[in-house]
Protein backbone atom coordinates (compact mmCIF):
# COMPACT_ATOMS: atom_id res chain seq x y z
CA UNK A 1 0.00 0.00 0.00
CA UNK A 2 1.28 3.44 -0.97
CA UNK A 3 3.65 5.22 2.06
CA UNK A 4 0.90 8.19 2.54
CA UNK A 5 -2.34 9.19 1.13
CA UNK A 6 -1.66 12.34 -0.11
CA UNK A 7 -3.92 14.78 -2.68
CA UNK A 8 -1.64 13.41 -5.55
CA UNK A 9 -2.89 10.04 -5.07
CA UNK A 10 -6.43 11.46 -4.03
CA UNK A 11 -6.31 13.31 -7.54
CA UNK A 12 -5.39 10.21 -9.34
CA UNK A 13 -7.97 8.30 -8.20
CA UNK A 14 -11.14 10.52 -8.56
CA UNK A 15 -9.92 11.59 -12.16
CA UNK A 16 -9.46 8.27 -12.85
CA UNK A 17 -13.16 7.49 -11.75
CA UNK A 18 -14.24 10.65 -12.74
CA UNK A 19 -13.40 9.30 -16.62
CA UNK A 20 -14.97 5.63 -16.11
CA UNK A 21 -18.16 6.84 -15.56
CA UNK A 22 -17.87 9.13 -18.42
CA UNK A 23 -17.20 6.77 -20.12
CA UNK A 24 -19.56 4.42 -19.06
CA UNK A 25 -22.04 7.43 -19.71
CA UNK A 26 -21.12 8.13 -22.75
CA UNK A 27 -21.42 4.20 -24.05
CA UNK A 28 -25.01 3.99 -22.02
CA UNK A 29 -26.61 6.90 -24.25
CA UNK A 30 -24.75 5.64 -27.31
CA UNK A 31 -27.04 2.63 -26.42
CA UNK A 32 -30.23 4.21 -25.70
CA UNK A 33 -29.75 6.22 -28.92
CA UNK A 34 -29.41 3.49 -31.17
CA UNK A 35 -32.03 1.37 -29.85
CA UNK A 36 -34.20 4.92 -30.50
CA UNK A 37 -33.16 4.76 -33.29
CA UNK A 38 -33.79 1.49 -33.91
CA UNK A 39 -37.05 2.07 -32.76
CA UNK A 40 -37.98 4.93 -35.26
CA UNK A 41 -36.72 3.38 -38.40
CA UNK A 42 -38.81 0.45 -37.34
CA UNK A 43 -41.94 2.66 -36.75
CA UNK A 44 -40.91 4.49 -40.23
CA UNK A 45 -40.85 0.88 -41.88
CA UNK A 46 -44.21 -0.23 -40.57
CA UNK A 47 -46.32 2.61 -41.78
CA UNK A 48 -44.68 2.79 -44.76
CA UNK A 49 -45.80 -1.00 -45.51
CA UNK A 50 -49.30 0.14 -43.96
CA UNK A 51 -49.57 2.96 -46.86
CA UNK A 52 -48.52 0.65 -49.22
CA UNK A 53 -50.45 -1.86 -48.66
CA UNK A 54 -53.43 0.85 -47.98
CA UNK A 55 -52.96 1.99 -51.29
CA UNK A 56 -52.63 -0.98 -53.10
CA UNK A 57 -56.00 -2.24 -51.64
CA UNK A 58 -57.61 0.58 -52.60
CA UNK A 59 -56.21 0.21 -55.65
CA UNK A 60 -57.52 -2.87 -55.63
CA UNK A 61 -61.13 -1.92 -54.74
CA UNK A 62 -61.16 0.36 -57.73
CA UNK A 63 -60.59 -2.01 -60.23
CA UNK A 64 -62.70 -4.13 -58.36
CA UNK A 65 -65.54 -1.56 -58.54
CA UNK A 66 -64.66 -1.28 -62.19
CA UNK A 67 -64.70 -4.91 -62.95
CA UNK A 68 -68.18 -4.81 -61.62
CA UNK A 69 -69.57 -2.41 -64.27
CA UNK A 70 -67.97 -3.42 -67.09
CA UNK A 71 -69.55 -6.92 -65.85
CA UNK A 72 -72.79 -5.26 -65.53
CA UNK A 73 -72.01 -3.59 -68.45
CA UNK A 74 -71.55 -6.55 -70.69
CA UNK A 75 -74.54 -8.43 -69.23
CA UNK A 76 -77.28 -5.71 -68.84
CA UNK A 77 -76.27 -3.91 -72.28
CA UNK A 78 -74.43 -5.72 -74.84
CA UNK A 79 -75.72 -8.89 -73.90
CA UNK A 80 -79.53 -7.61 -74.27
CA UNK A 81 -78.17 -6.06 -77.44
CA UNK A 82 -77.43 -9.42 -78.86
CA UNK A 83 -80.35 -11.12 -77.28
CA UNK A 84 -82.80 -8.76 -79.54
CA UNK A 85 -80.69 -9.15 -82.62
CA UNK A 86 -81.18 -12.90 -82.02
CA UNK A 87 -84.82 -12.61 -81.86
CA UNK A 88 -85.37 -10.50 -84.78
CA UNK A 89 -83.34 -12.75 -86.83
CA UNK A 90 -85.24 -16.09 -85.60
CA UNK A 91 -88.63 -13.58 -86.71
CA UNK A 92 -87.55 -12.74 -89.82
CA UNK A 93 -89.43 -14.12 -92.63
CA UNK A 94 -86.36 -15.67 -95.02
CA UNK A 95 -86.39 -17.01 -98.58
CA UNK A 96 -85.32 -20.76 -98.20
CA UNK A 97 -81.98 -19.95 -100.22
CA UNK A 98 -80.66 -17.01 -97.30
CA UNK A 99 -81.98 -19.75 -94.21
CA UNK A 100 -78.63 -21.24 -93.94
CA UNK A 101 -76.86 -18.13 -93.66
CA UNK A 102 -79.33 -16.74 -91.13
CA UNK A 103 -78.60 -19.78 -89.33
CA UNK A 104 -75.22 -19.32 -89.37
CA UNK A 105 -75.72 -15.13 -87.91
CA UNK A 106 -77.93 -16.89 -85.48
CA UNK A 107 -74.98 -19.41 -84.59
CA UNK A 108 -72.47 -16.80 -84.32
CA UNK A 109 -74.52 -14.79 -82.19
CA UNK A 110 -75.43 -17.57 -79.64
CA UNK A 111 -71.29 -17.85 -79.78
CA UNK A 112 -70.84 -14.05 -79.23
CA UNK A 113 -73.64 -14.53 -76.11
CA UNK A 114 -71.90 -17.09 -74.40
CA UNK A 115 -68.31 -15.80 -74.49
CA UNK A 116 -70.24 -12.10 -73.53
CA UNK A 117 -71.61 -14.02 -70.53
CA UNK A 118 -68.39 -16.18 -69.85
CA UNK A 119 -66.19 -12.99 -69.31
CA UNK A 120 -68.71 -10.93 -67.31
CA UNK A 121 -68.70 -14.41 -65.00
CA UNK A 122 -65.13 -14.45 -64.98
CA UNK A 123 -64.60 -10.56 -64.43
CA UNK A 124 -67.58 -10.13 -61.73
CA UNK A 125 -66.17 -9.83 -58.47
CA UNK A 126 -69.48 -11.19 -57.08
CA UNK A 127 -69.30 -14.28 -58.63
CA UNK A 128 -66.12 -14.94 -57.13
CA UNK A 129 -67.88 -14.31 -54.01
CA UNK A 130 -70.72 -16.60 -54.72
CA UNK A 131 -68.67 -19.66 -56.02
CA UNK A 132 -64.89 -19.55 -54.09
CA UNK A 133 -61.68 -18.89 -55.95
CA UNK A 134 -61.41 -22.14 -56.51
CA UNK A 135 -64.76 -23.24 -58.97
CA UNK A 136 -64.15 -19.44 -60.18
CA UNK A 137 -60.35 -20.92 -61.30
CA UNK A 138 -61.96 -24.15 -62.86
CA UNK A 139 -64.56 -22.57 -64.61
CA UNK A 140 -61.78 -20.08 -66.13
CA UNK A 141 -59.64 -22.91 -66.89
CA UNK A 142 -62.81 -24.09 -68.86
CA UNK A 143 -63.33 -21.37 -70.79
CA UNK A 144 -59.21 -21.23 -71.85
CA UNK A 145 -60.11 -24.95 -72.83
CA UNK A 146 -63.47 -23.80 -75.28
CA UNK A 147 -60.93 -21.70 -77.25
CA UNK A 148 -59.44 -25.33 -78.43
CA UNK A 149 -56.19 -23.99 -78.25
CA UNK A 150 -54.77 -25.71 -75.84
CA UNK A 151 -55.77 -29.18 -73.71
CA UNK A 152 -56.28 -28.27 -69.74
CA UNK A 153 -55.38 -30.61 -66.89
CA UNK A 154 -56.37 -29.61 -63.63
CA UNK A 155 -55.69 -31.66 -60.98
CA UNK A 156 -56.15 -31.24 -56.69
CA UNK A 157 -55.34 -33.00 -53.51
CA UNK A 158 -56.03 -32.00 -49.70
CA UNK A 159 -58.86 -30.79 -47.57
CA UNK A 160 -59.82 -27.00 -49.05
CA UNK A 161 -59.96 -24.55 -45.78
CA UNK A 162 -62.01 -21.37 -45.99
CA UNK A 163 -60.15 -17.94 -47.10
CA UNK A 164 -61.27 -14.51 -46.47
CA UNK A 165 -63.25 -13.49 -49.69
CA UNK A 166 -61.30 -10.64 -50.56
CA UNK A 167 -58.35 -12.84 -50.49
CA UNK A 168 -60.05 -14.93 -52.29
CA UNK A 169 -60.46 -12.46 -54.91
CA UNK A 170 -56.41 -11.65 -54.88
CA UNK A 171 -55.91 -15.22 -55.34
CA UNK A 172 -58.47 -15.69 -58.08
CA UNK A 173 -57.14 -12.24 -60.10
CA UNK A 174 -53.54 -13.52 -59.29
CA UNK A 175 -54.59 -17.53 -61.21
CA UNK A 176 -56.83 -15.27 -64.22
CA UNK A 177 -53.71 -13.08 -64.87
CA UNK A 178 -51.37 -15.85 -65.02
CA UNK A 179 -53.82 -18.05 -67.69
CA UNK A 180 -53.86 -15.18 -69.68
CA UNK A 181 -50.48 -14.99 -70.01
CA UNK A 182 -50.43 -18.45 -71.15
CA UNK A 183 -53.31 -17.77 -73.59
CA UNK A 184 -51.33 -14.67 -74.54
CA UNK A 185 -47.83 -15.10 -75.07
CA UNK A 186 -46.55 -19.09 -74.13
CA UNK A 187 -47.20 -20.18 -77.48
CA UNK A 188 -47.56 -23.44 -76.25
CA UNK A 189 -50.31 -26.07 -76.55
CA UNK A 190 -50.94 -27.61 -72.57
CA UNK A 191 -51.35 -26.22 -69.09
CA UNK A 192 -51.11 -28.46 -66.01
CA UNK A 193 -52.49 -26.52 -63.12
CA UNK A 194 -52.36 -28.55 -59.75
CA UNK A 195 -53.94 -27.26 -56.12
CA UNK A 196 -52.41 -28.75 -53.15
CA UNK A 197 -54.22 -28.32 -49.55
CA UNK A 198 -51.56 -29.29 -46.91
CA UNK A 199 -53.06 -28.02 -42.89
CA UNK A 200 -53.49 -24.22 -43.66
CA UNK A 201 -51.34 -24.18 -46.59
CA UNK A 202 -52.32 -23.98 -50.12
CA UNK A 203 -49.80 -24.04 -53.10
CA UNK A 204 -51.07 -23.47 -56.83
CA UNK A 205 -49.18 -24.32 -59.63
CA UNK A 206 -49.35 -23.72 -63.27
CA UNK A 207 -47.53 -25.06 -66.05
CA UNK A 208 -47.37 -24.86 -69.66
CA UNK A 209 -44.90 -26.04 -72.70
CA UNK A 210 -44.74 -23.06 -74.20
CA UNK A 211 -41.88 -20.69 -74.79
CA UNK A 212 -40.88 -20.25 -71.82
CA UNK A 213 -40.64 -16.62 -69.84
CA UNK A 214 -37.55 -15.66 -67.48
CA UNK A 215 -38.83 -13.61 -64.46
CA UNK A 216 -37.06 -10.56 -63.29
CA UNK A 217 -36.15 -9.30 -66.20
CA UNK A 218 -35.92 -5.43 -66.81
CA UNK A 219 -38.85 -5.91 -69.22
CA UNK A 220 -41.17 -7.83 -67.24
CA UNK A 221 -44.84 -6.44 -67.69
CA UNK A 222 -47.40 -4.67 -65.88
CA UNK A 223 -48.76 -7.97 -65.33
CA UNK A 224 -46.51 -9.91 -63.52
CA UNK A 225 -45.84 -6.43 -61.11
CA UNK A 226 -49.72 -7.04 -60.24
CA UNK A 227 -49.11 -10.00 -59.88
CA UNK A 228 -46.29 -9.86 -57.61
CA UNK A 229 -48.37 -6.37 -55.65
CA UNK A 230 -51.03 -8.73 -55.03
CA UNK A 231 -49.52 -11.83 -53.56
CA UNK A 232 -47.21 -9.37 -51.50
CA UNK A 233 -50.61 -7.98 -50.18
CA UNK A 234 -51.92 -11.69 -49.39
CA UNK A 235 -49.21 -12.33 -48.58
CA UNK A 236 -48.28 -15.37 -50.13
CA UNK A 237 -45.40 -16.37 -52.04
CA UNK A 238 -45.44 -16.00 -55.76
CA UNK A 239 -42.06 -18.12 -57.78
CA UNK A 240 -42.27 -17.16 -61.68
CA UNK A 241 -39.62 -19.16 -63.53
CA UNK A 242 -39.00 -21.62 -66.36
CA UNK A 243 -39.91 -25.04 -66.57
CA UNK A 244 -38.01 -28.29 -66.50
CA UNK A 245 -38.04 -28.91 -70.34
CA UNK A 246 -39.33 -25.84 -71.73
CA UNK A 247 -42.34 -23.31 -70.56
CA UNK A 248 -43.54 -21.60 -67.61
CA UNK A 249 -44.10 -22.92 -64.12
CA UNK A 250 -45.79 -20.24 -62.17
CA UNK A 251 -46.50 -21.59 -58.05
CA UNK A 252 -48.71 -18.98 -55.64
CA UNK A 253 -48.36 -20.37 -52.16
CA UNK A 254 -50.62 -18.94 -49.56
CA UNK A 255 -50.77 -19.63 -46.10
CA UNK A 256 -53.85 -18.74 -43.76
CA UNK A 257 -52.98 -17.56 -40.72
CA UNK A 258 -54.36 -19.11 -37.56
CA UNK A 259 -55.21 -16.26 -34.82
CA UNK B 1 5.51 -17.85 -9.51
CA UNK B 2 4.85 -15.61 -6.91
CA UNK B 3 1.98 -13.26 -6.72
CA UNK B 4 3.80 -9.73 -8.21
CA UNK B 5 4.81 -11.90 -10.89
CA UNK B 6 1.69 -13.41 -11.84
CA UNK B 7 -0.09 -10.14 -11.58
CA UNK B 8 2.56 -8.63 -13.73
CA UNK B 9 2.31 -11.34 -16.08
CA UNK B 10 -1.83 -11.78 -16.76
CA UNK B 11 -1.73 -8.36 -18.76
CA UNK B 12 0.78 -9.91 -20.95
CA UNK B 13 -1.39 -13.11 -21.36
CA UNK B 14 -4.31 -10.91 -22.23
CA UNK B 15 -2.38 -9.33 -24.91
CA UNK B 16 -1.29 -12.48 -26.44
CA UNK B 17 -5.04 -13.83 -26.06
CA UNK B 18 -5.86 -10.42 -28.15
CA UNK B 19 -3.47 -10.73 -30.27
CA UNK B 20 -4.33 -14.37 -31.23
CA UNK B 21 -7.61 -13.15 -31.57
CA UNK B 22 -7.03 -10.21 -33.69
CA UNK B 23 -5.39 -13.14 -36.29
CA UNK B 24 -8.83 -13.75 -37.42
CA UNK B 25 -9.11 -10.97 -39.53
CA UNK B 26 -7.24 -12.57 -41.76
CA UNK B 27 -9.47 -15.87 -42.36
CA UNK B 28 -12.55 -13.95 -42.81
CA UNK B 29 -14.18 -10.82 -44.89
CA UNK B 30 -12.68 -8.17 -42.44
CA UNK B 31 -11.63 -5.17 -43.79
CA UNK B 32 -8.10 -3.88 -44.28
CA UNK B 33 -8.05 -1.25 -41.11
CA UNK B 34 -8.34 -4.22 -39.04
CA UNK B 35 -6.17 -6.48 -40.82
CA UNK B 36 -3.59 -3.51 -39.74
CA UNK B 37 -4.90 -3.38 -36.42
CA UNK B 38 -3.96 -7.14 -35.96
CA UNK B 39 -0.78 -6.56 -36.99
CA UNK B 40 0.00 -4.40 -34.57
CA UNK B 41 -1.41 -6.21 -31.95
CA UNK B 42 0.94 -8.57 -32.70
CA UNK B 43 3.74 -6.40 -32.29
CA UNK B 44 2.56 -4.79 -29.45
CA UNK B 45 2.33 -8.60 -27.63
CA UNK B 46 5.89 -9.05 -28.98
CA UNK B 47 6.85 -5.50 -27.51
CA UNK B 48 5.03 -6.04 -23.93
CA UNK B 49 7.04 -9.53 -24.17
CA UNK B 50 10.16 -7.99 -24.48
CA UNK B 51 9.26 -5.45 -22.25
CA UNK B 52 8.74 -8.45 -19.35
CA UNK B 53 12.03 -10.17 -20.24
CA UNK B 54 14.23 -6.92 -19.72
CA UNK B 55 12.10 -6.09 -16.77
CA UNK B 56 12.55 -9.89 -15.40
CA UNK B 57 16.38 -9.66 -16.14
CA UNK B 58 16.38 -5.92 -14.47
CA UNK B 59 17.10 -4.24 -17.33
CA UNK B 60 15.75 -0.88 -17.74
CA UNK B 61 12.97 -0.90 -21.00
CA UNK B 62 11.37 2.84 -21.25
CA UNK B 63 13.37 3.41 -24.32
CA UNK B 64 11.51 0.41 -25.77
CA UNK B 65 8.13 1.83 -24.13
CA UNK B 66 9.10 5.26 -25.85
CA UNK B 67 9.48 4.03 -28.97
CA UNK B 68 6.76 1.62 -28.67
CA UNK B 69 4.19 4.27 -27.95
CA UNK B 70 5.57 6.87 -30.83
CA UNK B 71 4.31 4.01 -32.88
CA UNK B 72 0.89 2.97 -31.13
CA UNK B 73 -0.38 6.97 -31.34
CA UNK B 74 0.69 7.57 -35.19
CA UNK B 75 -0.86 4.05 -36.17
CA UNK B 76 -3.86 3.97 -34.44
CA UNK B 77 -4.16 7.94 -35.68
CA UNK B 78 -3.69 6.73 -39.23
CA UNK B 79 -6.43 3.67 -39.01
CA UNK B 80 -8.67 6.21 -37.28
CA UNK B 81 -8.36 8.27 -40.24
CA UNK B 82 -10.27 6.05 -42.15
CA UNK B 83 -12.90 5.52 -39.69
CA UNK B 84 -13.97 8.89 -39.03
CA UNK B 85 -15.72 10.21 -41.77
CA UNK B 86 -15.31 13.90 -40.65
CA UNK B 87 -13.27 16.64 -42.49
CA UNK B 88 -12.14 18.83 -39.39
CA UNK B 89 -11.18 15.05 -37.94
CA UNK B 90 -8.78 14.55 -40.66
CA UNK B 91 -7.38 18.22 -40.36
CA UNK B 92 -6.25 17.42 -36.82
CA UNK B 93 -4.57 14.11 -37.52
CA UNK B 94 -2.81 15.72 -40.26
CA UNK B 95 -1.74 17.94 -37.44
CA UNK B 96 -1.05 15.54 -35.27
CA UNK B 97 1.21 14.01 -37.88
CA UNK B 98 3.29 16.74 -37.72
CA UNK B 99 2.96 18.09 -34.14
CA UNK B 100 3.79 14.57 -32.29
CA UNK B 101 6.92 14.00 -34.19
CA UNK B 102 8.43 17.65 -33.31
CA UNK B 103 6.97 17.03 -29.54
CA UNK B 104 8.74 13.86 -29.08
CA UNK B 105 11.96 14.95 -30.62
CA UNK B 106 11.95 17.91 -28.25
CA UNK B 107 11.69 15.89 -25.84
CA UNK B 108 13.74 13.33 -26.90
CA UNK B 109 16.57 16.15 -27.18
CA UNK B 110 15.37 17.50 -23.69
CA UNK B 111 14.85 14.13 -21.34
CA UNK B 112 16.57 11.47 -23.50
CA UNK B 113 14.80 8.49 -24.74
CA UNK B 114 15.70 6.01 -21.50
CA UNK B 115 13.32 8.06 -19.59
CA UNK B 116 9.80 7.73 -19.83
CA UNK B 117 8.47 10.53 -21.96
CA UNK B 118 5.54 11.44 -20.37
CA UNK B 119 4.92 15.41 -22.12
CA UNK B 120 4.20 12.93 -25.41
CA UNK B 121 2.36 10.45 -23.18
CA UNK B 122 0.10 12.66 -22.43
CA UNK B 123 -0.18 14.59 -25.61
CA UNK B 124 -0.54 10.98 -27.66
CA UNK B 125 -3.28 9.45 -24.90
CA UNK B 126 -5.30 12.59 -25.36
CA UNK B 127 -5.39 12.71 -28.86
CA UNK B 128 -6.15 9.13 -28.96
CA UNK B 129 -9.32 9.90 -26.71
CA UNK B 130 -10.28 13.03 -28.91
CA UNK B 131 -10.54 10.43 -31.91
CA UNK B 132 -12.26 7.90 -29.87
CA UNK B 133 -14.62 10.23 -29.13
CA UNK B 134 -15.03 11.34 -32.57
CA UNK B 135 -15.70 7.91 -33.63
CA UNK B 136 -18.24 8.07 -30.58
CA UNK B 137 -19.93 11.16 -32.34
CA UNK B 138 -19.93 9.83 -35.70
CA UNK B 139 -21.58 6.50 -34.60
CA UNK B 140 -24.16 9.11 -32.34
CA UNK B 141 -25.08 10.67 -35.65
CA UNK B 142 -25.09 7.97 -38.09
CA UNK B 143 -28.26 6.60 -39.61
CA UNK B 144 -27.08 2.84 -40.14
CA UNK B 145 -29.65 0.84 -38.30
CA UNK B 146 -26.61 -2.16 -37.52
CA UNK B 147 -26.11 -2.18 -33.41
CA UNK B 148 -23.62 -0.62 -32.22
CA UNK B 149 -22.33 -3.69 -30.31
CA UNK B 150 -21.60 -5.27 -34.14
CA UNK B 151 -19.08 -2.82 -34.89
CA UNK B 152 -15.17 -3.42 -33.58
CA UNK B 153 -15.08 0.07 -33.52
CA UNK B 154 -17.51 0.93 -31.13
CA UNK B 155 -15.40 -1.56 -28.57
CA UNK B 156 -11.95 -0.56 -29.67
CA UNK B 157 -12.78 3.15 -28.92
CA UNK B 158 -14.77 2.24 -25.96
CA UNK B 159 -11.36 0.19 -24.92
CA UNK B 160 -8.85 3.47 -25.80
CA UNK B 161 -11.59 6.01 -23.65
CA UNK B 162 -10.67 4.13 -20.86
CA UNK B 163 -7.15 3.17 -21.26
CA UNK B 164 -5.75 5.97 -22.19
CA UNK B 165 -8.49 8.33 -20.43
CA UNK B 166 -7.14 6.66 -16.98
CA UNK B 167 -3.49 6.11 -17.49
CA UNK B 168 -3.47 9.87 -18.75
CA UNK B 169 -3.12 11.17 -14.71
CA UNK B 170 -0.87 8.74 -13.93
CA UNK B 171 1.49 8.43 -17.05
CA UNK B 172 1.30 12.40 -16.58
CA UNK B 173 2.93 12.03 -13.19
CA UNK B 174 4.77 8.92 -13.47
CA UNK B 175 8.19 10.49 -13.15
CA UNK B 176 7.11 12.83 -10.42
CA UNK B 177 5.74 9.42 -8.64
CA UNK B 178 8.59 7.43 -9.34
CA UNK B 179 10.64 9.67 -7.39
CA UNK B 180 8.48 10.54 -5.20
CA UNK B 181 5.82 7.76 -3.99
CA UNK B 182 7.39 4.62 -5.22
CA UNK B 183 5.34 2.10 -3.61
CA UNK B 184 2.27 3.52 -4.46
CA UNK B 185 3.46 4.30 -8.04
CA UNK B 186 4.17 0.38 -8.18
CA UNK B 187 0.98 -0.47 -6.34
CA UNK B 188 -1.27 1.73 -8.85
CA UNK B 189 0.81 -0.02 -12.16
CA UNK B 190 0.29 -3.34 -10.73
CA UNK B 191 -3.34 -3.15 -10.13
CA UNK B 192 -4.88 -0.18 -11.75
CA UNK B 193 -3.11 0.22 -14.96
CA UNK B 194 -2.44 -3.62 -15.27
CA UNK B 195 -6.59 -3.83 -14.90
CA UNK B 196 -7.08 -0.94 -17.61
CA UNK B 197 -4.42 -3.05 -19.91
CA UNK B 198 -6.47 -6.38 -19.54
CA UNK B 199 -9.68 -4.62 -20.00
CA UNK B 200 -8.45 -2.54 -23.21
CA UNK B 201 -7.40 -5.98 -24.98
CA UNK B 202 -10.42 -7.64 -23.94
CA UNK B 203 -12.52 -5.05 -25.69
CA UNK B 204 -10.33 -5.68 -28.44
CA UNK B 205 -11.13 -8.92 -28.09
CA UNK B 206 -14.94 -8.14 -27.97
CA UNK B 207 -14.28 -5.99 -31.45
CA UNK B 208 -12.58 -8.87 -33.19
CA UNK B 209 -15.06 -11.18 -32.96
CA UNK B 210 -18.36 -8.58 -32.45
CA UNK B 211 -19.28 -10.95 -35.70
CA UNK B 212 -20.25 -7.55 -38.04
CA UNK B 213 -21.50 -8.84 -41.51
CA UNK B 214 -18.55 -7.11 -43.42
CA UNK B 215 -19.46 -9.01 -46.39
CA UNK B 216 -22.68 -7.90 -46.61
CA UNK B 217 -21.34 -3.97 -45.57
CA UNK B 218 -19.00 -3.55 -48.02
Amino acid sequence: MPEKFSEVTLILFASTLIILLLTGLVVVSLFINQRRKYRFHREKFEMKTNFDRELLRSHLEIQSQAFESISRELHDNVGTLISIAMVHIRSMSVPATETEKIGEVDGLLNEAMDSLRDISRSINPENINRLGWQKSFVTELDRVRKTKLFNVHYSEEGIPFGIEIQKQIIIFRILQETLNNIVKHSCGSQIYSHVCFTNNMVSITIRDDGKGFEAGQPGEGAGIKNMRSRAAMLPAVLDIGRGVERGTIVKLTYTEQTT
Amino acid sequence: MNAKLLISTLPLLVVGCAAAVSLVSFRRHYPAALRKLSVFWVFNFCVDLCGHITKYYGLKNHWLYNIYFWLMYLVLAYLYDRQVKNKYVHLAIRAFYIVFPLLVLAESLVSGIDKLQTLMLVAGSIFMIFLAAAYFRQLYLSEDNESVARDPWFWFSFGFIIYFGCSVPFLGMLNYLWSHYKEFTNFYYSYFCNSFAILLNLLIITGFLCQRNFQKSR
